[in-house]
């Protein structure tokens, strides 16, 4: 009897763990029972392959201003591996470890995790330490080779920092059930990376020239995770009028683009949007 | 006596000419009943003799380029399909030994370098290498594609009008750089594609670290890619 009121309080007190007191995400239930998995990668890309497509749109401008940007490093890590079909939770990640690696450098045995340059630093380039990390997330959250749902990703990369003797704290940024820019601007302003959950995604490049940028998008239709660690935004003067525009600073997890800037205003639909911290 | 002799000799001589003049009747119709059929047999290949010539022509034709064909089939084009294609670890001398037109020299005292390489996993064709190199001091770091298959096409990089064309000791670049302030200082992004001969290489990502507005990109891709 007291064994089994033992393996009772045991699975409680293990459950409990699995979602800490910081765990703040809406509809992580819903997720589950929405059953979304997020699975694009390249080349490796899971059941539904989804094609990507390169737009491009000029600006042509008056006038031109930055008026804001954060990034949580001048480099931050961008890792693209991925063990297998549908391992972008696993890429994804492992990012957010690679980050929190600065911290604890336990947390990715054998790496070093940045270089301090001034008063930022550079992440350095995946390696087999990370290669060997992102494996143990991918076996983590399920690694069936269809894609990981929100819920495996947070079962995974908990289990995985629990295991190296840490916690881990969720915080959603969502408002009224929808992606809110602001909240997520301020977990980023606190040095928290975010992790986006997409069904739709866009990497994008934007590029300067003599009163015209260009921003460059390479868009699917895709389930996808990346992790935002900044933003960016510009105010345009055109000749029709005032355009704002708002980018994350995105690690893709996409060989071709695996640092780049994601408009979540085009063409994607963030179901959700969780702040990480790692302590 | 000479009356018989001369009746006899009227006779056969009369005999001589009818018979003649029946066969010379016959010849006659027998030259007349051929003649008419070479005169029609005339005016058919002399109205169709072109026509004639031009099939001769045309199955000349099919008959050459039928045997050419035998002998030199046309080569299928190949199609792959990325969801097909493999990555693994590699070497920069894997690499070398795939490229034919580029040579990659690199220090690796002063950058380390992560080699993949992607594999068609139905065919077992190289496709392409993936490099990460990363100096020592973390200033610059850069990621290219060389692309080693004449029959893949590498979609992910698009040569635009902003790009700028540069020549090159033995290959042109096409290339696109910006120095973006940032909280930190100043950040050099680039991309870039370079060709030689049927190969290409692509450079997806590169990154300079509180550089003068000049970067290194161009003489970084001179003393790599020979």
């Amino acid at each position: 009897m007291l064994h089994f009121f033992s393996l009772v309080l045991g699975s409680i007190a293990l459950i409990g763990t699995v979602f800490a007191p910081g765990v703040q995400s809406a509809d992580v239930a819903a997720q589950e029972e929405n059953q979304i998995y997020y699975y694009d990668t390249v080349y490796a890309t899971g059941d539904e392959p989804m094609p990507i497509d390169m737009v491009s749109t000029s600006i042509p401008y008056i006038t031109k201003t930055q008026t804001a940007s954060h990034l949580l490093a001048i480099q931050c890590p961008k890792y693209t591996y991925a063990p297998a079909a549908g391992g972008c939770a696993s890429t994804g990640g492992g990012n957010v470890i690679g980050y929190y690696d600065r911290f604890d450098e336990n947390l990715i045995p054998n790496h070093v995790s940045c270089t301090p340059i001034n008063n930022t630093y550079i992440y350095s380039m995946q390696d087999d330490e990370v290669k060997a990390v992102i494996e143990k997330l991918y076996e983590y959250m399920t690694g069936d080779g269809y894609g990981a749902t929100e819920v495996d990703f947070a079962n995974g990369i908990t289990r995985y920092c629990n295991e190296k003797g840490k916690h881990i704290n969720f915080y959603s940024c969502l408002s009224k059930g929808k992606f809110s820019y602001s909240v997520t601007k301020s977990y980023l302003d606190r040095n928290m990376p975010v992790v986006l959950f997409l069904s739709g995604y866009n990497v994008a490049d934007l590029y300067t020239g003599e009163n015209k940028d260009t921003i460059s998008y390479y868009q699917s239709n895709g389930n996808h995770i990346m992790v935002s660690f900044g933003y960016e935004e510009y105010v345009y003067t055109t000749s029709s009028g005032t355009v704002n525009y708002n980018f994350l600073s995105v690690s893709s997890g996409l060989f071709f683009n695996s640092s780049a800037l994601y408009d979540f205003n085009f063409q994607t639909t963030v179901n959700d949007a969780l702040a990480i911290e790692i302590y | 006596m000479k009356a018989k002799k001369f009746l006899k000799q009227q006779a056969e001589a009369e005999k001589k000419e009818i018979l003649e003049a029946s066969d010379m009747q016959s010849f006659d119709e027998f030259f007349h009943d051929i003649e008419k059929p070479a005169q029609l047999k005339r005016g058919f290949f002399k109205r169709y003799y072109k026509w004639f010539i031009s099939a001769a022509g045309i199955a000349a034709c099919a008959i050459i380029l039928t045997t050419v064909l035998l002998l030199y089939p046309a080569k299928e084009k190949i199609v792959y399909d990325e969801n097909n294609f493999v990555t693994s670890s590699s070497t920069i001398e894997e690499m070398d030994n795939d490229m034919t037109e580029f040579n990659f020299q690199i220090d690796t005292t002063a950058y380390s370098v992560e080699v993949e390489k992607t594999v068609d996993s139905v065919s077992g064709d190289v496709i392409l290498y993936r490099l990460q190199v990363d100096q020592y001091t973390s200033l610059i770091n850069f990621e290219f594609i060389a692309v080693c298959n004449p029959n893949y096409f590498y979609p992910y990089l698009e040569i635009t009008d902003e790009y700028t064309d540069a020549g090159l000791t033995n290959y042109s670049v096409s290339y696109k750089q910006e120095i973006l302030p940032n909280e930190y200082g100043l950040d050099l992004k680039a991309k870039a594609k370079i060709q030689k001969g049927s190969e290409f290489i692509y450079i997806t990502e590169y990154n300079e670290y509180m550089t003068d507005e000049e970067g290194s990109l161009l003489k970084i891709i001179q003393e790599m890619f020979i």
